[in-house]
């Protein structure tokens, strides 16, 4: 910029534009209260925003955690048209087992879990209730799922072991613990009634009332057997990829290499519907408050700046008589803005630092108030972290710039069509 | 000098800067506005989970067996003896004059089968006269009826998901097995009705015979696992529940039956409906709380640039407190119409949802759910009585609050600054 060989104009011009800045940087402060009242209004909006916009990302991954990792998957390949109905009939028209083993080869594929489901009675003395039936693999499971983890006591039965695992509130029903004999009555696949009987192996805690009283989960092999299908006949595969967002994708590449004429890969969002809708509604909820903060951030902008500039016309009007160009004077109005967005954007990160931190870190405690409920059938709390949604944050922080500018473009203009003559007359207010 | 004067300046000195004034004023407006309407959307949303809820539900109130909620319902009946005592109580006119309905309901757990299919089933026993025009499923018959029809085979009025998984319809049959005392039972039912409430668990694992058949299967003449109370008014729950207990507590001699409010009987929902509240609070606290530092910085300015005026105002023997006084009506009246015009505009707009809703459906092709009880996609505004009065309120103090300190500076005005400068 300093060589000597550099061109006359181009170096006034940015030297002017140096000084503009200077100048709307000095005219912010010149009234350090209103810049400071003003920059308060819009930070104490902004951090609002970010606390909503962390608190929903948080939500948002905690649900789809929760919603696919405790039994789910992230996707999941039937038959085609065995769901919605899960009909026991309905088995993966492969050898299941081997299928499962193959995926397991893939890349992005972390764990697949084999599984087969109908639906019986389970009893024990005078008292039954009507249950899904899972035969579930232990070892693979614990490769997808995050069930193993939920035991209060016991396990998932081993391999071939004829044990039964229960959910809190159905173990309590049938008044049974670890150990206790069960009998399960179903209908198999042969058209018999397929009728045994199992010791409890473990009781588990999910947190969802659905799961916790109506699934009782067998070893897959021994299930196979109550239901008369062959070790070959699986009704669905629970697949675990890297992150659930990659669940669409992974789906339409396995859809393709599997071909879809008998089989069908269903990523999460097709499984639980209702949790993909929750989070299109989170989502546009959160552009509701964009626009909510944005207009009252732009209100403060355009108020305050009116100010500085009705107070100014006088001073426009010398600046004008002197031989700045309107340009320049939108220019140096127009900085002014946008150095008051950004001291409000620093104060913001001040201020809302340590509120966000404590959101992702600790969370906000809603225990005394609540046991936590199920949103979307998917238990949610009594603790909601936060999320350091950067790009978000980053996204709004420009969007309030952007947004402060429009906003000062009318005082801009009016600074900048100050007639000379009379605003150094004082004629004009 | 009177209070009208001062009132009368404060006005005149707003209207010394119209454009700040009013763009004053319409943040304000926006804030009142947007904390109306979206009081007005939760509180709608609110009350509709909640009627969802009560009607799916067991009521306003309940009456069940002691202890009948520590494991799960059919486990637990009154027999014969108790449910007539209840009947007799319910019948009773201090209670029966508030009360739109009471349903006698057995429940039982078992496994529906069809040719094709079977599934897990909740099997609730009812009186189709005494659910019709309080409970939510005779309403959402879409084909035959609720269990009006009594063939030589018992009825059974099943949710459309499960007709379609069972690939039964109209006049099908289906068998229901389930266990009475040590043996399990099997019964034979003919469809005679279905029902789509939107609520996938619901449509799906749902089945309603009649009661008298439900006893039969089990073996329990008489038998009722809880009544359903449905009253006039929500807001009568509380003293309702209170007044049925006591009467319940007076006439039982054993362990009497517990009488739980709708808060009790579905603790998820009622908590769900409280943290989400104070979310609606906090953020539109927030949005008002970034108003008013608005409003002080108007007013600031105005004190600031007016200390000329104030310090001659005092010099010609104006008091201290009347320009405190002064400043702060300035402030209160901006507050005011700011207030004014958001709470015309917030009323404009819940009216209209209120009539016509507002319709979330486009943002969501399926409906989602809380603590079980579907969210309906249009959204019918709805205020509490005292939201209007509890909102002017809090904008009145923070109007209030916003005028101390400039009103404050304005009063610290020395008459000698008039002629400094």
């Amino acid at each position: 910029m300093t060589s000597s060989t550099g061109d006359p104009p181009a170096r006034s011009s940015l030297s002017l534009d140096a000084v503009l800045l200077r100048i709307g940087w000095r005219n912010l402060w010149r009234n350090p209260r209103r810049t400071a009242i003003t920059a308060l209004a819009i930070a104490v909006g902004m951090i609002m925003l970010a606390f909503v916009l962390s608190i929903m990302a948080g939500m948002q991954r905690d649900m789809i955690d929760q919603g696919t990792e405790l039994m789910i998957g992230h996707l999941q390949i039937h038959k085609r048209g065995y769901l919605p109905d899960r009909s026991i009939f309905d088995f993966i028209p492969r050898p299941g087992r081997t299928l499962a083993a193959e995926l397991l080869d893939r890349d992005e594929v972390f764990g697949a879990a084999p599984r087969v489901s109908a639906f019986g009675l389970i009893s024990s003395g005078d008292k039954s209730v009507g249950v899904e039936i899972a035969g579930m693999d232990r070892d693979a499971e614990s490769q997808v799922t995050t069930l193993g983890r939920k035991f209060v006591r016991g396990d998932l039965p081993a391999r071939g072991e004829r044990g039964i695992a229960l959910g809190r509130i159905l173990a309590g029903t049938l008044g049974v613990d670890i150990g206790d004999e069960v009998v399960i009555i179903a209908q198999a696949a042969d058209g018999s009634l397929g009728n045994d009987l199992y010791h409890v192996s473990g009781i588990f805690r999910s947190g969802l009332d659905l799961v916790d009283g109506g699934v009782a989960i067998l070893d897959l092999g021994v299930a196979q057997e109550l239901l008369s299908l062959d070790p070959q006949q699986i009704h669905e595969i629970a697949i675990r990829t890297t992150s659930p967002s990659r669940a669409q994708a992974v789906a339409s590449v396995l859809q393709a290499t599997l071909g879809s004429t008998d089989l069908q890969v269903a990523p999460w969002q097709t499984l639980i519907p209702q949790l993909a809708t929750w989070v299109a509604m989170s989502n546009s909820w959160s552009w509701i408050m964009y626009v909510i903060v944005f207009a009252l951030a732009a209100i403060s902008v355009l108020n305050t700046m009116l100010m500085a500039v009705f107070e100014r016309l006088h001073e426009f009007g010398v600046l004008a008589a002197i031989g700045m160009r309107p340009r320049s004077i939108i220019g140096m109005v127009v900085t002014e803005v946008a150095a008051l967005a950004v001291v409000s954007l620093v104060l913001a990160t001040i201020l809302g630092f340590p509120i966000l931190y404590w959101v992702v870190a600790s969370g906000i405690d809603l225990s005394s108030m609540t046991d936590g409920f199920s949103m979307s059938g998917v238990p949610v709390g009594p603790i909601l972290r936060g999320d350091w949604v950067l790009a978000k944050f980053a996204l709004a922080g420009m969007l309030l710039i952007l947004c402060a500018v429009i906003a000062g473009l009318y005082p801009a203009t009016r600074a900048a069509s100050a007639d000379p003559a009379r605003l150094t007359r004082g004629e004009i207010r | 000098m009177n209070l009208s004067l001062l009132l009368r300046m404060g006005w005149r000195n707003l209207w010394r800067h119209p454009r700040r004034t009013t763009l004053t004023a319409l943040a304000f407006a926006i804030g009142v506005f947007l904390l109306i309407v979206s009081l007005g959307l939760g509180d709608g949303m609110h009350e509709k989970m909640i009627e969802t809820g009560i009607r799916l539900g067991s009521g306003h109130v309940v009456i069940e067996p002691a202890g009948a909620r520590d494991t799960v319902d059919e486990l637990h009946y009154l027999d014969a003896d108790a449910a007539k005592a209840v009947e007799r109580i319910l019948d009773q006119a201090q209670i029966r004059g508030k009360v739109r309905g009471a349903a006698p309901r057995l429940l039982a757990s078992g496994l529906l089968s069809s040719a094709n299919n079977s599934t897990g089933v909740q099997v609730v026993g009812a009186v189709p006269e005494r659910e019709r025009g309080v409970a939510l499923l005779p309403d959402k018959i879409v084909s035959g009826d609720f269990l009006e029809e009594e063939g030589r085979t018992p009825s059974t009025v099943i949710g459309a998901a499960l007709a379609k998984k069972l690939d039964v319809g109209l006049g099908s049959k289906v068998v229901l097995m389930t266990q009475a005392g040590t043996e399990i039972q099997s019964q034979l039912l003919r469809v005679r009705g279905i029902f789509s409430t939107g609520m996938d668990d619901v449509d799906l694992r749902l089945v309603t015979v009649r009661l008298e058949d439900l006893q039969a299967v089990l073996h329990k003449p008489g038998a009722i696992s809880h009544f359903a109370v449905f009253l006039d008014s929500s807001a009568d729950t509380a003293a309702m529940r209170d007044r049925i207990e006591q009467r319940i507590d007076d006439s039982f001699a054993g362990t009497p039956p517990s009488v739980l409010s709708w808060q009790q009987a579905m603790p998820e929902l009622h908590q769900f409906i409280i943290i989400d509240d104070a979310g609606n609070y906090l953020f539109n606290g927030v949005l008002l709380f970034m108003v008013a530092l608005g409003v002080l910085n108007t007013i600031l300015m105005a004190v600031l640039e007016r200390r000329r005026e104030f310090s001659l105002l005092l010099a010609l023997g104006m008091r201290p407190r009347e320009i405190t006084v002064m400043v702060m009506i300035e402030s209160m009246l901006l507050t005011a119409m700011g207030a004014g015009v958001g709470l015309v505009l917030g009323w404009t707009a819940h009216t209209y949802f209120a009539t016509y809703g507002l319709d979330l459906g486009r943002l969501m092709n399926q409906t989602f759910s809380v603590a079980g009880v579907s969210v309906d996609s249009v959204v019918h505004s709805y205020l509490y009585p005292g939201r209007i009065r509890w909102t002017l309120t809090f904008v009145a103090l923070l109007g209030f609050a916003a005028s101390l300190y400039p009103a404050f500076r304005a009063a610290q005005t020395k008459p000698s600054e008039a002629t400094q400068e």
